[in-house]
């Protein structure tokens, strides 16, 4: 499974626990559109910790780098 | 007959508590009082000051006070105004924070109404739950509350409804019998009116909270409450005018009392970061330059995980205020790596003592509760009694744990259209009003009161007041079974972040339970699992053992 397929695995396991089965596109808005609240984005970032060896601690954190499939690819991928 | 003042038994009032106080209390009793006034005041002495701020938009007192009165004339006006028997009108303000919320809730207060905050996570259901029980005069909507206006809920709705550009959400015509307006392009009004006069035993508020038995309750709070509230904690807290505050609350918690009645009181300045960018609120307390932050201890958990708390990165932060949970030590410590110049302050309270009641500066060595590594909650403020009450009511000696009963000038009404429930929950002892918390807690003999959890089956989800036992009412019903129960899960630091839902026997699918419960309960109190166990484990009493479940999930590695 490569990189993206994996995340939008997870995304959409997220969205199924939030009540939206929906299917995401890769600039759709998860946080600001109310779709998703600040607990999802925590499980976000565990995640991409566990997975994808983020580390915020040297980046920063911003929310707009989680609120889109497209944004979070962008941090995860530099 | 035992008294109150004796120093071995755990009853403690503020010392400040003189003669003068009490006299004090009884003149503003009969002044009556505006939650409104603070702003009224400022917008005449300093109009132009920087009142509110959000998404970019920047009101001063002078503004707020405009719309506030806008919203006023158009709320007297109105047919339905004042229709109530033997009650102030009351206004729905069905918003997330905003401008418009805090306009609406302005507005109402100055007509000389009670405003009532109906969060945006409430279900259809809810919502009209709610707004049966309130017997609105009319209801203010922002751009958010007004998606939620669906054809069954529009039908519940009062005669008035303000929201912003109603075209927009609204088709023309939809519902004739009820007069739209848009909040945005209210009448100008152009002489200076102040506030309506509010008796103090009138209601400023109603905020309504989990209640057992499956509906929620509503909590009546009076003007004269507020009054004193607003009076003590900001000599407390020592706000002032140059002070740049955060407000990070829905109005439905009444922490949000806080934010900005405290705030407007000393004319200081309100920054209101939404919801859907919490997890920026340090970006946003850095370039905004606040210098208070008030939210729930939850919330700087999770900016610690998100590793957003560096090193010094606040250093215009000078006061911090936590409340609405247990304050954990280790946040303490987080925190004060965070924001270096700021002190706390914890405070604690049920919204049915008006927000928060005692306080404990967060002082070094950390002033913890022992064994549970929590910050204590400190003593009563002014004007409030706290003792710890033994099961036959009568007050326990220091150090020994009882229900934490709360007394004085904070005291709500009691719950809306639930009588027998208010005498339960504020009965007299000794002469005198009380209410029961339903926590835990031990008075230490330097007097300072510690939090030990609850005596019954409510928990805090991330600040919300979730009894389990409503979840569980719900949950009856749709899995069809009597073996349920739902458990506060995962914890951190002693907190909860979500529930889990267990159910035994049932015939139902897990999917169609959860649609039910969403369609019933605020998404906060919607268990984010439901497991499906075989047999339900129960205490010697034959009830559901909760305890037993947890450790379950605990041996699970959850």
């Amino acid at each position: 499974m490569d990189n993206k397929t994996k995340l939008k695995a997870f995304l959409q396991e997220l969205l199924t626990d939030y009540g939206k089965e929906t299917d995401i596109g890769d600039d759709d808005l998860l946080v600001t559109s109310g779709l998703l609240d600040s607990l999802a984005v925590l499980r976000m970032v565990v995640f991409l910790e566990e997975e994808f060896g983020l580390d915020l601690a040297e980046r920063g954190f911003d929310q707009n780098d989680f609120d889109s499939l497209s944004n979070i690819m962008r941090l995860v991928s530099p | 007959m035992i008294l109150i003042r004796s120093p071995t038994l755990c009853a403690s009032s503020a010392p400040e508590q003189s003669e003068v106080t009490l006299k004090c209390m009884m003149q503003k009793n009969n002044q009556g009082f505006n939650i409104a006034n603070a702003v009224y005041r400022q917008s005449l002495r300093e109009p132009a000051r920087l009142a509110i701020a959000f998404e970019g938009l920047e009101l001063s007192y002078g503004e707020l006070a405009d719309r506030a009165r806008r919203v006023a004339a158009t709320l007297v006006q109105s047919p339905g105004w004042g229709a109530g028997e033997g009650f102030l009108p009351r206004v729905g303000i069905l918003a997330s924070r905003s401008i418009d919320a805090c306009t609406g809730l302005l507005g109402t207060s100055w007509a000389g109404g009670t405003y009532i905050p109906i969060g945006l996570k409430s279900p259809e259901d809810r919502l009209i739950t709610i707004m049966d029980q309130c017997q609105l005069s009319a209801l203010v909507c922002d751009s958010q509350g007004a998606k939620l206006l669906t054809e069954r809920v529009l039908a519940a709705c009062p005669p008035l409804v303000l929201m912003p550009e109603p075209g927009q959400h609204l088709p023309a015509g939809s519902s004739p019998e009820i007069d739209i307006q848009d909040l945005h392009n209210l009448p100008a009004v152009t002489d200076a009116t102040p506030p309506a006069h509010i008796k103090s035993t009138d209601l400023a508020y109603i905020i309504f909270t989990s209640g057992t038995t499956g509906t929620p309750k509503g909590v009546m709070v009076s003007a004269g409450a507020v009054h004193h509230y607003i009076e003590v904690v900001t000599e407390i807290l020592g706000l002032d005018a140059s002070d740049r505050v955060l407000e990070v609350c829905e109005l439905s918690f009444d922490f949000s009392v806080l934010d900005m009645f405290a705030t407007w009181q000393v004319g200081a300045s309100l920054h209101v970061l939404p919801a859907n960018r919490v997890m920026n609120a340090v970006k946003f307390a850095r370039e905004s330059r606040l210098t208070v932050w008030n939210s729930v201890p939850s919330l700087v958990g999770m900016l610690n995980q998100i590793k957003a708390l560096k090193l010094g990165v606040l250093p215009d932060l000078r006061l911090t205020v936590f409340g609405g949970e247990p304050l954990p030590a280790n946040t303490v410590e987080a925190w004060q790596l965070a924001a270096p110049n700021s002190v706390i302050q914890n405070l604690y309270g049920p919204t049915e003592v008006t927000v928060s009641c005692l306080s404990q500066p967060v002082t070094i060595p950390l002033p913890v509760t022992p064994k549970r590594n929590v910050i204590a909650i400190g003593s009563p403020f002014p004007g409030i009694e706290a003792a710890i009450l033994t099961a036959d009511h009568q007050f326990a000696p220091t150090d020994e744990p009882g229900e934490l009963a709360l007394s004085g000038a904070q005291l709500a009404e009691g719950y809306l259209n639930a009588r027998e429930l208010t005498e339960a929950r504020f009965p007299i002892i000794h002469g005198k009003r009380w209410y029961l918390t339903g926590d835990l807690a031990f008075c230490d003999a330097s007097g300072a009161f510690h939090h030990l959890g609850r005596i019954d089956n409510q928990v805090k989800v991330l600040g919300n007041r979730v009894e389990l036992e409503e979840i569980d009412t719900h949950l009856r019903e749709l899995s069809q079974t009597e073996l349920v129960a739902t458990v506060a899960w995962p914890l951190v630091d002693g907190s909860a972040r979500g529930l889990i839902a267990f159910i035994a026997g049932s015939p139902m699918e897990t999917s169609q339970i959860l649609t039910g419960l969403k369609r019933q309960l605020p998404a906060y109190s919607v268990p984010s699992r439901i497991v499906h166990i075989e047999q339900m484990p129960l205490n010697h009493n034959g009830k559901v053992d909760r305890g037993a479940l947890v450790r379950t999930l605990e041996c699970d590695g959850h």
